[in-house]
């Protein structure tokens, strides 16, 4: 019990330092926050939206995301998109997880 | 049954900024009905439905929290939290030391042959406790008002200099714990209220006299004054021991003037002609079956003397230790 506890713990810290690399990434494309989660539920990254949804405004507060509502369907939607200064920041994030990765993978090969 | 959606996503707006609390519901209100259609298969959902969603989001106020990226903020953090413990630790404690002196000194000054001693103690008593209290909440929260401020703020404690600021590391035996102060604190205190308060207090046994005070009550009472200065002065150095915890030039150059006012005062008292009980004087040397010996009447003759020369004693050795570890620190 106590280890799965620290295991959850500590896959819930490299969780939240990799969603913002989710998020972006797939924030190309406009989405609504309820859809944005089963799009990345659907390759396999769970968020709960209580997680999700604050992070999208703290996003959209850095300027990384611009949001816009749209009420032309059934239900008014809140869509974010990634702006300029969020695809710069994806790319530089890019090449420091890509660096990681092969870092680590070394690493834990040994 | 939407009440309680509407209550759920007002708990959670009314703790966010005016200006996004509404567009916050609103979103708040799509994902519920998101996550409402996907359970009930877009079918009218039942009040456990709604429930259910709602436990599902978690509470409003760590919802709320999040939202405003308040979630692991504290009044006071982190470093700040650091400095604010240890600036309590040393305000509380000093403060409940000068307030007991400083009643201690109220109540001596109406004291009077004619006044109920033992209620004058228990309303100096009472006094003490409803000055405690409130006097220690407000030092807590000046303390924590301010800190408050500094963390409100962010204002920083370090310059980019902080690293040759920092103080050298006193290894483990030239710490000073902040029992000794604390304890060598309530000690003066202590001793200075029995000496003002029951100067009779320190005195022998003596067949066929009774108790026979050492001092002369009348000439203790009348250097109160004195008394008090030469706590206050033990007090300083005892407070500055325990801000430094190390001994360091700033205490030295509080101990010595500390130091030599003691000294003088002492002088002061102790060289009073009417200081001692002359009966005690007369009588003491045949409690030590001593009479005989002149050698030792002159000891006992003298007795404030020699603890004149017993303070002074402690006093050249505070000071002394006080400079050489400082000295020996700044060489380094």
């Amino acid at each position: 019990m106590e280890k799965e506890e620290l295991v959850s713990g500590f896959l819930l810290e490299l969780r939240r330092g990799t969603i913002i690399l989710c998020v972006l990434s797939k924030l190309k494309e406009p989405k609504y926050g309820y859809s944005l989660i089963a799009d990345l539920s659907g390759t396999g990254i769970a968020i709960e939206a209580n997680t999700l949804y604050p992070l999208l405004r703290r996003l959209e507060g850095q300027g990384l995301l611009d949001s816009s509502w749209n009420t032309e369907g059934a239900k008014p939607r809140k869509y974010y998109t990634t702006t300029a200064l969020g695809k710069d920041v994806l790319s530089e994030l890019k090449k420091h997880w890509q660096n990681t990765v092969q870092s680590l993978n070394t690493m834990l090969e040994d | 049954m939407n009440d309680w959606v509407e209550r759920y996503t007002y708990a959670v707006a009314r703790h966010l900024p005016l200006k996004t609390r509404s567009d916050v519901a609103k979103e708040l209100d799509g994902l519920i009905s998101d996550m409402l259609a996907e359970r009930t298969d877009s079918e009218e959902p039942s009040e456990k439905d709604i429930l259910a969603v709602l436990t599902e989001l978690g509470a409003p106020d760590e919802l709320a929290a999040k939202y405003s990226g308040d979630e692991n903020r504290g009044l006071i953090s982190g470093p700040y939290f650091l400095l604010y413990k240890r600036i309590l630790k040393i305000v509380l404690p000093i403060i409940a030391a000068s307030l007991a002196f400083a009643i201690l000194v109220g109540t001596l000054i109406q004291w009077d042959k004619s006044l109920n001693t033992p209620s004058l103690l228990f309303s100096a008593f009472a006094k003490l406790l409803a000055e405690l209290i409130s006097c220690e909440f407000m030092a807590f929260g000046i303390v924590t008002l301010v800190f408050t401020v500094l963390e409100h703020l962010k204002i920083a404690f370090n310059t980019n200099d902080f690293i040759t600021g920092l103080p050298s590391a006193p290894k483990e035996r030239e710490r000073i714990k902040p029992i000794e102060p604390i304890s060598g604190m309530i000690f003066r205190v202590v001793i200075a209220a029995l000496f003002l308060v029951f100067p009779d207090f320190a005195g022998v046994w003596i067949d066929g006299l009774g108790w026979v005070p050492a001092f002369n009550s009348s000439t203790l009472q009348d250097l109160w004054l004195l008394i008090i200065l030469w706590t206050t002065f033990t007090i300083l150095v005892d407070s500055f021991r325990l801000l430094e915890g190390q001994y360091t030039r700033t205490l030295a150059i509080v101990t010595l003037p500390c130091d030599f006012g003691i000294a003088i005062t002492a002088s002061i008292i102790l060289l009073n002609k009417s200081l001692m009980n002359p009966v005690f004087i007369a009588n003491i040397g045949d409690v030590f079956k001593v009479s005989g010996d002149p050698d030792n009447l002159v000891f006992f003759n003298n007795l404030h003397l020699v603890i004149l020369g017993f303070v002074f004693f402690s006093l050249f050795l505070e000071s002394t230790i006080a400079v050489s570890k400082a000295l020996k620190k700044g060489l380094k």
